[in-house]
């Protein structure tokens, strides 16, 4: 069939249907993604008050090995934001952080509304600990 | 190992996202200048006009690639602050002119008047500057911006 042989709405019709499907898409795209949020899948937020209380900064403080599973989970969940190493990508470097291992971890935890999604759905808390050990390191460097 | 991680969708999103960006500059680039040679040679301009749509359609389907994996990077979140902000704001404009006027054409196809066209065109011209807007602040954020 060629394409003048093709029959359908008037312009103005099209433009309605249009300007409607695309504002449906774009509502569906913003309520399926508040859902997800909601939901916590993916990267979004969790209730980090619904999870299991978690020590954050252990008294003998974070050891090499953990350092190093940070590192792994780091590559994983933060890098592409951050930067390979920690040095700023989409988000701010790392090594000039003022923030301390306790509010590193609640970070991971809970995110920074607006800016930073939560990971508490993501990591499992010594995950969570080990990737804010990792986070810690890096200070200074 | 998880292989569904943020890095993954932000190489997917920085390979997917370029694709409706040049396509949607490509589209308004053919059809501008289907409208501007359309005097001299009625044939050419609706070569031109044939491939501005079945580009700017292609643009529309590979936008939600990119919005998508856009979204997994950023944890769902639409709005934001700062560099992301300014990037979404910029980009859901751009999105929901990409489809409208990619509908409107699929749904008006070779029956479109002149001076709708003409409208289209200037639509697609405001709906590319955002997406440009859009990719520059993306840029903003790669470099460190938040």
């Amino acid at each position: 069939m060629s394409p003048e042989a093709r029959t359908g709405p008037s312009e103005g019709r099209a433009a309605l249907i249009a300007a409607v499907a695309s504002l449906t898409i774009l509502g569906l795209t913003f309520g399926v993604s508040a859902l997800m949020r909601g939901a916590g899948i993916g990267a979004g937020p969790t209730p980090i008050a619904s999870r299991p209380a978690e020590p954050t900064s252990p008294a003998d403080g974070p050891s090499a090995v953990d350092i190093a599973a940070g590192k792994t989970h780091f590559a994983e969940q933060c890098s592409s934001c951050h930067g390979d190493a920690g040095a700023g990508g989409y988000a701010p470097n790392l090594h000039k952080s003022p923030l301390d291992l306790a509010r590193i971890t609640a970070i991971i935890q809970k995110g920074v509304p607006g800016k930073m999604p939560a990971f508490a759905s993501k990591l499992s808390p010594a995950a969570v600990s080990q990737t804010a050990a990792y986070v810690d390191s890096l200070r200074g460097h | 190992m998880q292989l569904f991680t943020p890095k993954f969708w932000a190489d997917v999103h920085g390979g997917s996202t370029h694709f409706p960006i040049a396509l949607l500059v490509a589209a308004t680039v053919f059809d501008l200048a289907a409208l501007l040679i359309r005097a001299r040679s009625e044939e050419r301009a609706r070569d031109l006009q044939s491939a501005g749509f079945y580009t700017l359609l292609m643009g529309a389907l590979v936008s939600f690639a990119a919005v998508l994996s856009g979204l997994l990077v950023v944890g769902w979140e639409t709005l934001g602050s700062g560099a992301l902000g300014l990037h979404h704001r910029y980009v859901w404009p751009a999105f929901g002119l990409l489809i409208a006027i990619a509908i409107w054409r699929l749904l008006v196809r070779n029956r479109a008047s002149q001076p709708s066209l003409a409208t289209c065109v200037a639509v697609e011209i405001v709906a590319t500057v955002l997406m440009l807007l859009s990719g520059y602040q993306g840029g903003v954020l790669l470099q460190g911006g938040a």
